[in-house]
This record gives C-alpha cells, structure tokens and sequence, in this order.
C-alpha cells in the first residue's frame, strides 16, 4: 500500500508539473485516472515497440529471399520476394485507399504490387488475395485507419503527454518534401516538384504541402538582416 | 478565422513543437496549399522560387532584389499573386506582392508585414496555441 501511496503522488506531482494551470482538488478518482492512462500509454509504446521489432523482422526475411509457388485467378506463379523488391524498385506507389504492404520501405496498395509483379489485371484477384500473397512473401501488411481521435487522447495530447501521430511520422521524414491530408502524410519526395507531379498524376489534393524541418534554421522566420 | 498551431517535430530532439503556421493557397497551384510561417519580423510574403515554377509565374523581368536572409544572399524576384486561406467554415482571398527567392532553406512559406499582416488583424495566442486572422476593412 505504501508503494501504491508513492506511486499515486507520483502521479499526482507528474501531471501538476505538466499542467500548471489545473488548480487542486485532487480526489484518488483522478489520482486513479492517471494511473489508468499512463498504463494505457505504456501499453500503447509497448504495442507499438512491438509492431516495429515485428516490421523488422519481416523486413529481414524479405532480405532472405523467400519464394513461393502462388496461385492467383487460376494462373500459377513462383514468386520471390527479391523480384518483387526489384519490380516496385522504380514503381510510384499510388494512393492508398485502405489496404497496404511496405516494400522497400514504401506504401503500396497490394493490388498495385501484384498486378506490377504478375501482369495480371487486378479486377482478376482481390485486395485480400494480394495481401495475402505478399505477407507469404515476408513483406508487412497494414490498414489505413482514419479515424478521429478519441477524446482522452485529444486530452492527453493538451497536456502535453504525447504528441501527434503526424508529427511522431514526420519524424522519420526530416528534410521530406511531405502532402498532407488530414492526420495522413499522402507522399513524401525529395523535392517539391516530384511531390506537385505525383499529386497531379493521382488527382489527389493536399490540405498542405512543406519540407519536413531537418535542422533549426529551416523552422526559424528569417527576416533580411 | 480561426487556425490551431502545426505541431511539428523539433529537429535535433525528439520533442514537438507547435508553430504559427497556416497553409495558404497560391492560384495555379491549388492542389497542394503551401505550409506558412506568420512571421512578424519578414518585411514581405517570401517563398521559395519552386512555389513560382510550380503555379506557373513567370519571374523573368519580374523586380528583383538580394536579400541577406539568415545570414545568406539570396535572390528575391517580385510578383503579384493571388492566395488565399482557408479555416474550414470561412475563406479569404486578396492578391499580394510576393517575392520568390533562391536559394531558399526555410521549410514553410513566410508571411510577412506587406502582404499580410498588413491584410489581418493578426492575434497569436502562443500560449493556448491558435492564431485569429479578422480581414481589415
């Protein structure tokens, strides 16, 4: 119980020192909600920890070469993982609806990927069949999630305790030539004309365009001296 | 109008930092607003030179100036253009001078006194992170 009492005023000194502004009045209900949320994080990082080590992982099979005798809308294939690397080399990935597979560290939709690799015509086989396909082949598989964000993380997020999923993305993108829509980086190139001609091939549009800032002076104003 | 800061990740750490920045909409090039930084201390609007390839202005025998931003000589070539911003319920459009400049190392656009704070009556609230642009006259 002692150690419960430390970790409640843990919790209570943490979440004062992050949010100034909230005045007293702390019951152990709000003590207990703390704790709640911060074990909702941990999980969360932990998940996440997980997805990334698992990404990895497949990421290394890929590099092994797997091979596998595939059949797809009755016509028999041997496919491998390096020709499907090889094949999407300098493939554009087109914009993802709802379904994608990473190749090579980049998001395709996977009819896109099985149609390039094959030949066939994708109304011939089905998003789940080429997802399947590709999983076999060693490559990760995700889904497209748009939804709102919850209200306790909206919360969380006023105070300070995480930050976005977009800026967490962003991240990994520094010095990017980055389209957003929504809480979505839709693609990422080195420069912004290769960003402007790929959203004009897709007929997409972005709610902003920028370079993801690699270092201090590209965030700062820069009046003439 | 009412926009909410960008949280942006800080480069060189793994903190995030929210900035005043708006996405405005250069004509000829609708399909992907620019990201703006509201920045008081620019005398002018200044993008980078790409935002005029990419809708089509032509800068040649367009004004043209050096300029000494960040402590480099860029090129600063002027022409009038139509932008416009967007909050989700309420838009204004206004044509300015902007000057586009190579080469040019910031990340966003930069909005600056003429052209644009000369345009709003402009209210950062830094604190709880929105900026409220009320269009003068």
């Amino acid at each position: 119980m002692a150690a419960l009492d430390d970790q409640q005023s843990l919790g209570k000194r943490e979440t004062a020192s992050r949010a100034p502004g909230v005045g007293g009045g702390w019951t152990a209900s709000a003590t207990w909600a703390v704790l709640l949320l911060a074990a909702s994080y941990m999980t969360e990082d932990a998940t996440l920890a997980e997805t990334n080590q698992r990404n990895r992982s497949r990421e290394l099979v890929a590099e092994k070469t797997i091979v596998r005798k595939v059949t797809i809308a009755g016509h028999p294939f041997v496919l491998s993982s390096n020709d499907v690397v090889r094949a999407l080399r300098r493939v554009d990935p087109e914009p993802i609806t709802s379904h994608y597979v990473v190749i090579d560290a980049r998001r395709f939709p996977p009819k896109q990927v099985v149609s390039a690799v094959t030949g066939l015509d994708r109304a011939d086989f089905t998003t789940h069949q080429a997802r399947r396909t590709l999983i076999r082949l060693g490559f990760s598989a995700g889904r497209r999630v748009a939804t709102p964000p919850s209200r306790r993380a909206h919360r969380a997020q006023e105070q300070g305790v995480i930050e976005s999923p977009l800026a967490l993305r962003l991240r990994d993108l520094s010095g990017k030539w980055v389209a957003i829509q929504g809480d979505d980086v839709i693609h990422a190139s080195n420069s912004p004309h290769e960003l402007v001609g790929w959203l004009s091939k897709h007929g997409r549009k972005a709610d902003t365009m920028f370079r993801v800032p690699e270092d201090e002076l590209a965030t700062t104003g820069l009046a003439p001296l | 109008m009412r926009f909410k800061f960008r949280e942006l990740p800080d480069p060189g750490s793994r903190a995030v930092r929210a900035r005043p920045i708006i996405d405005v909409v250069v004509e000829g090039l609708e399909i992907a607003p620019q990201a703006c930084l509201l920045d008081s201390g620019a005398t002018a609007i200044r993008f980078g030179s790409h935002v005029a390839e990419l809708c089509g202005v032509v800068l040649a025998g367009a004004p043209q100036t050096s300029l000494a931003v960040g402590g480099s000589l860029v090129t600063a070539r002027m022409a009038e253009v139509a932008l416009m911003i967007d909050d989700g319920s309420d838009s204004y459009a206004w044509t300015a001078p902007v000057w586009f400049c190579d080469p040019w190392t910031p990340s966003f656009g930069l909005l600056g006194l003429t052209g644009f704070f000369d345009q709003f009556l402009v209210t950062i609230a830094s604190y709880e992170e929105w900026i409220e642009l009320k269009p003068i006259g």
